[in-house]
């Protein structure tokens, strides 16, 4: 058994929530730190969180965080773990805000914006395609993501919207995992 | 002992509901909001954004879809996870205690669903129906992040200027150039083109 005090698991993850940038390729760090360094989790578990935290929603690191921390302490492990990885980007995050509520109207300032403003166009199209590419398996996948758009171009609801998604999907997937069932061979 | 756990995490909810309400009647309403989207948001945290777009800047026209911008892009700079953008909308409404408020709500209800399905991982994995639930609404996210990516070229790539800085950006992005590097970059950039 890993020794891991409630106050050791928050310091662990308050550096790790102070030093995760740049979204997906973290979660190599993360298991870097967890697997490799620490040795909080074995490889077959880290495989686990991350099953799990794609059925289930949430943000996949602070998910996999608590994942951790539920394991090593249970509940209040869990709570230490995303309580100290949420930290450093609260902080952070309020204190930028607090300066850009109070420094917008600055001619640098909104230059500064006009500017990064493009940049988050550029960082959601790169979500839209690697999102895309892990989801939209198939002609299903882009059929439904296809029919998602045009109901939010209709100005349909958009829970109705991703309830349809969910409900269209259960005949189209059903279909098409029957086809793969069909055509690959059958286990001995 | 399992009852116990659900009725703490009710108070717990309703507190993030109902002290933010006695503070603000709009942070309290905002606070649930969040907890019902941090709930939706599957496939990661960046699902957040269409859904915050979606109701906080356009149903609610809370903050505008530019302030909206500007809050991923901080989003950004910060460590952790992109659904800190939840704490710059929380600030938006009630200042300090409206950022802590707002953090707290978004991460809370998916905090409660992960401590809940670990112990039954196994049996969700068998529920294939709920399987392809969960597949077509993430193929449902990627259209609604193909409506917010419009939205948001419509308010910020404004003239040739912008829309080559994103280019730029996107090229950069694709080839795997460290996130940071690409912010700092078009920073010092937009300082001396705007």
């Amino acid at each position: 058994m890993p020794d891991a005090s409630l106050g050791k698991l928050f310091l662990a993850f308050l550096r790790l929530g102070a030093t995760a940038y740049g979204g997906p390729a973290m979660m190599a760090y993360l298991k870097g730190d967890l697997v490799g360094k620490r040795r909080w989790l074995s490889d077959q578990e880290f495989k686990e969180g991350m099953a799990l935290c794609q059925v289930i929603p949430g943000a996949t690191m602070v998910q996999m965080c608590t994942y951790t921390g539920y394991r090593l302490r249970g509940i209040p492990g869990a709570l230490v773990a995303a309580l100290g990885f949420v930290l450093p980007a609260f902080l952070t995050m309020t204190l930028l805000t607090a300066l850009y509520f109070h420094a917008g109207s600055i001619p640098v300032v909104q230059a500064l914006f006009r500017g990064l403003g493009a940049i988050v166009v550029a960082i959601v199209l790169n979500a839209c395609l690697t999102l895309g590419r892990t989801t939209l398996q198939g002609w299903q996948g882009f059929l439904l993501a296809a029919l998602a758009l045009l109901g939010m171009l209709l100005k349909v609801n958009f829970l109705v919207v991703l309830l349809g998604a969910a409900v269209l999907a259960i005949p189209l997937y059903r279909f098409a995992d029957a086809r793969t069932a069909e055509s690959a061979p059958r286990k001995p | 002992m399992r009852a116990r756990g659900w009725i703490v995490a009710a108070l717990v909810g309703a507190a993030l509901v109902w002290g933010p309400q006695l503070w603000d009647p709009v942070l309290g309403q905002l606070n649930l909001l969040l907890m019902k989207l941090g709930l939706l948001a599957f496939g990661g945290g960046f699902t957040l954004i269409p859904l915050i777009q979606q109701e906080v800047v356009g149903r609610l026209g809370w903050l505008s879809t530019r302030e909206f911008i500007d809050g991923i892009a901080l989003g950004q700079v910060t460590p952790g996870p992109i659904m800190i953008t939840a704490t710059f909308v929380g600030y938006r409404i009630a200042g300090v205690v409206g950022a802590l408020a707002s953090t707290l709500a978004v991460f809370f209800p998916s905090f409660l669903v992960l401590v809940g399905a670990v112990p039954h991982f196994d049996r969700i994995k068998r529920l294939r129906t709920v399987q392809w639930m969960i597949r077509g609404v993430l193929a449902g996210f990627i259209g609604l992040l193909v409506f917010v990516l419009l939205q948001f070229g419509q308010a910020s790539l404004v003239e040739w200027k912008t829309w080559a800085l994103a280019v730029a950006a996107f090229i950069a992005l694709w080839r795997k150039v460290d996130l940071l590097v690409i912010v700092g970059v078009a920073a010092l950039l937009s300082i001396l083109i705007f």
